[in-house]
């Protein structure tokens, strides 16, 4: 455990190594955004968004520099504590940056100086009918942070899996597989709702988002979108730590 | 000449006699109103301006399928509107030979044949139907109490919805009553008389009785004491419609759609046409002339289809009341919907169609609607309210206004309380935080946001429930725990995914040796994962409506499944206690058998307490 947390300060410090560094980059803009978002929301989430795109490249290109892929050939740990503290610092920056970002939403609401949460309200209220969702208005700004903070701990996930199988080189394919993924995934949502939308009779189809609409909002209903934020977490965190165990058969049976 | 000019006088002053007299006839024939106070004469003047049919008829099916409406007045029918089309493929027009279906409002030919057979005397309300029923019919009964049909009018039997469908689309599938019945019977979730809860199993059942005590088949029963008394030969009500060969030419005309946000604005669902096993329930079909002619027969004085006046009288007194007060919620089966006025009917709804029955007895005033439309259609759903008006709720106050705040969240008793579909009722509950709170206007009367009427429930157990129509929520402290234990046991299954897909990366790097604690664990996996899809595969089957439940074979496979859920996790359970306790484990492979314990445990709990396992009696 020692080694592990070792491990994360050296590349904490590596991020700090150069006088305009990528942690004071992120700490600027974490700040600015926090600032920011409590004038104007949705740029929390955006901010949370463009983390977890660029979170791991980042931090990948910096260890290349550093050599830190070699770290247990120079140092006194192993390639599984490698993994763990990697998986680990990044899981952490996340999950701090979400918790801080549910605070800075809470003060956003009280303050409401943008009138989002005003207008939110009458949208949520006239789509309550529609959609029977029971999250008032912070459950649902509380739930698209959930969301996006899931969607990052995925994303980041399979980019270190990519790191740790094929190394660096791997990252930027992965990159780009990820963007592409993504991509896809809004184009067959996109498609998804207009088949729907449309004359088409797709049975499967609608049983499908018919299931998935009845768990949505099944979740939704106690505490207020918790139980939907907590499910959407746990298989968010429970990807991670399937991903940091593959990654340390991958990492121990590479050959570097 | 003389003569002549006599007779013209003569002629004058009879026509004058004729006109003085015939003058307020004539105006009091105009001045005629619907309960709303609209003038007979205006009445289609009205429909174009309320609904703009006009308009829409430059395209009607951008705007609706397939419409019908009669108003009536007594035996006279004052209103008559026929719009869109029953096939829009063949551009077959909406027209008096158009068959529809009528969906639950064939439940009322049951309670009238119910009570023709009580003004007979050979029916007890009161007497418990198993006295009725052959020894050993209702085999799933928790509860001793007798079961009357009053309570089987009022819906409150105590049976929850059916889990097992009870409609086919293959003819040859369809069995007797009394089979289908003993089928499909659902459990029994609370106690007779004391919850009102929608049930077409129950509706059916009241049928089987009429059946048992007539001696004759319902089909033939529902003819000979109702159709042919009325003159209705334009009806059906056999499930496959083998009881009128010409009903069932015409239902090959119809189509079903629904709505679509993108054009074409109607999404064709084709003919649908779906034989419903529990037939008494819904399966009724004819032209819309026959449904107002039956609609006609409840307001009039003569009371055609009782050998008594009173008997009908009866029939519309009210059964089942909001709270302590005497303001009807059903009455013998009957809806009982306050507008301007009470009015009475049933409405009804088949994977095919939606129809809707109200009238007013006083007033003698009635509409019938039948579309062709299965999403909701606002314009037609606005007609009930522009005939009859609006109800002014202040009427019933006793004067009092005090709040009573409503909050928590309840569960709907028309859901599936009982066997391996209760987790579904979990799935859409009540959230009562974001409605405002209840106003008591009379003892045992609330009412929400000052339209909806709520009767307080009163129920044994003490649980806060209130009536709603023909079926009631009820509140549910403990509603936060299930769901979580239901959000926890799919969680668990996802997580058993990743550890499965784990295992078998880990197996073929040579890095995963299996032992028997590791087999009994990954069979543990295993099975909660198909457990999880057994139960999405059964949400699936819920929310398909063409199916009204699960196929039984999918319910038996369900419950198997469920069964070797229990007894594979109770297995991966022991087995991982067994390496906790074993020497050999170090600290990690003790965390994680507590984990794996714990997981299991959480699965047990959730099988066992949502009774995914029970495909029997339910």
């Amino acid at each position: 455990m020692k080694n592990i947390l070792n491990i994360m300060r050296l590349d904490l410090t590596a991020m700090r190594a150069k006088r305009f560094s990528l942690g004071k980059a992120f700490l600027i803009m974490f700040v600015l955004s926090l600032v920011l978002g409590v004038l104007f929301p949705p740029l929390i989430i955006a901010f949370l968004f463009a983390l977890s795109l660029t979170a791991v490249p980042a931090f990948i290109d910096i260890e290349d520099k550093n050599g830190g892929e070699m770290t247990f050939a120079v140092l006194p740990v192993t390639r599984k504590q490698n993994v763990i503290a990697r998986y680990g610092l990044i899981t952490i920056v996340q999950t701090v940056t979400g918790a801080v970002s549910f605070i800075v939403l809470k003060i956003a609401q009280i303050l409401d100086i943008s009138g989002m949460f005003r207008v939110t309200s009458e949208l949520n209220s006239s789509l309550s009918d529609v959609l029977d969702l029971k999250i008032n208005d912070y459950g649902i700004f509380a739930l698209i942070v959930c969301l996006t903070l899931a969607y990052g701990l995925f994303y980041s996930a399979l980019q270190l899996g990519g790191y740790f199988k094929r190394g660096k080189g791997s990252t930027k394919k992965s990159t780009a597989r990820g963007v592409f993924i993504l991509v896809l995934v809004y184009v067959a949502v996109a498609a998804v709702f207009i088949i729907e939308a449309s004359s088409l009779n797709v049975q499967i189809l609608h049983s499908a988002l018919m299931v998935l609409a009845t768990l949505f909002t099944a979740l939704s209903a106690p505490f207020n979108g918790a139980l939907l934020c907590i499910f959407a977490l746990g298989c968010a965190y429970g990807f991670v730590f399937y991903k940091a165990a593959c990654s340390v058969i991958d990492y121990e049976s590479r050959e570097l | 000449m003389k003569n002549t000019l006599k007779r013209c006088i003569s002629a004058l002053l009879a026509a004058g006699t004729l006109l003085a007299l015939a003058a307020p006839t004539a105006m009091a024939e105009d001045e005629r109103r619907t309960p709303s106070g609209i003038k007979f004469a205006d009445l289609e003047k009205k429909f174009d301006d309320e609904f703009n049919f006009d308009k829409y008829a430059t395209d009607p099916v951008e705007y609706y399928a397939g419409f019908e409406a009669v108003v009536f007045c007594g035996d006279e029918i004052v209103y008559e509107g026929y719009f869109g089309e029953t096939d829009r493929e063949r551009h077959i027009p909406c027209g008096e030979d158009s068959v529809f279906e009528w969906g639950s409002i064939s439940k009322t030919m049951t309670w009238v044949s119910a009570m023709q057979l009580w003004e007979q005397g050979r029916l007890d309300l009161d007497a418990d139907i198993r006295d009725y029923l052959p020894d050993g019919f209702l085999r799933y009964l928790r509860y001793d109490e007798p079961i009357t049909m009053q309570n089987l009018m009022d819906h409150t039997g105590g049976w929850c919805e059916t889990t097992y469908n009870i409609s086919t689309t293959d003819s040859s599938k369809l069995t007797t009553l009394a089979e289908a019945l003993q089928e499909t019977e659902p459990a029994q979730v609370n106690r007779p008389g004391e919850v009102v809860s929608y049930s077409n199993w129950g509706a059916a059942l009241a049928a089987y009785v009429v059946e048992c005590v007539s001696g004759m088949d319902y089909a033939d029963y529902v003819h000979e004491n109702i159709f042919d008394r009325l003159g209705m030969e334009h009806t059906s009500i056999a499930a496959d419609f083998s009881d009128n060969e010409w009903v069932r030419e015409q239902r090959d005309n119809l189509c079903s759609y629904t709505f679509n946000v993108l054009p074409p604005k109607y999404k064709s669902d084709g003919k649908r046409i779906s034989y419903i096993k529990l037939y008494p329930c819904g399966s009724a079909a004819g032209t819309i002339r026959d449904l107002a002619t039956y609609a006609q027969a409840f307001v009039s004085d003569d009371a055609p289809l009782f050998e008594h006046r009173e008997t009908q009288e009866k029939l519309f007194s009210g059964s089942l009341f909001y709270g302590n007060t005497d303001i009807p919620l059903s009455s013998y089966g009957f809806g009982v919907t306050e507008y301007k006025v009470r009015t009475f009917g049933h409405d009804g709804a088949t994977v095919a169609c939606r129809s809707n029955m109200i009238f007013d007895r006083e007033s003698k005033v009635g509409m019938v609607t039948l579309t062709n439309e299965t999403s909701t259609n606002l314009v037609i759903e606005g007609i009930p309210k522009m005939i009859f008006g609006s109800c002014d709720l202040e009427k019933y106050s006793d004067g009092s206004s005090e709040e009573r705040s409503f909050d928590g969240y309840y569960l709907i008793s028309r859901s599936n309380r009982g066997g391996l579909l209760r987790f579904t009722s979990c799935l859409t509950p009540v959230c009562a935080d974001r409605q405002p709170d209840l106003v008591r206007v009379n003892d045992g009367l609330y009412t929400i946001g000052g339209e909806l009427m709520l009767g307080e429930g009163r129920r044994s157990d003490g649980r806060e429930s209130f009536m709603l129509g023909a079926m009631e929520i009820d509140r549910d402290k403990a509603y936060p725990a299930e769901i979580s234990l239901l959000a926890l046991y799919f969680i668990i299954a996802i997580g058993s995914v990743f550890v499965l897909m784990y295992k078998v990366k880990a197996a073929r790097r040579g890095r995963y040796s299996l032992t028997a604690v590791g087999a009994a664990q990954t069979a543990g996996q295993l099975i909660k994962l198909i457990s999880a899809a057994a139960a999405i595969v059964l949400i699936a089957y819920v929310g398909r409506e063409a199916s009204y439940g699960v196929p039984k074979a999918v319910g038996v496979v369900d419950g198997i499944v469920n069964l070797v859920c229990i007894a594979v996790c109770a297995g991966a359970a022991t087995a991982s206690l067994i390496g906790i306790v074993s020497k050999k484990s170090d600290k990690w492979a003790k965390l994680r058998g507590a984990v794996n314990i714990a997981a299991n445990a959480a699965v047990i709990a959730a099988v066992l307490y949502f009774e995914m396992y029970r495909f029997w009696g339910c």
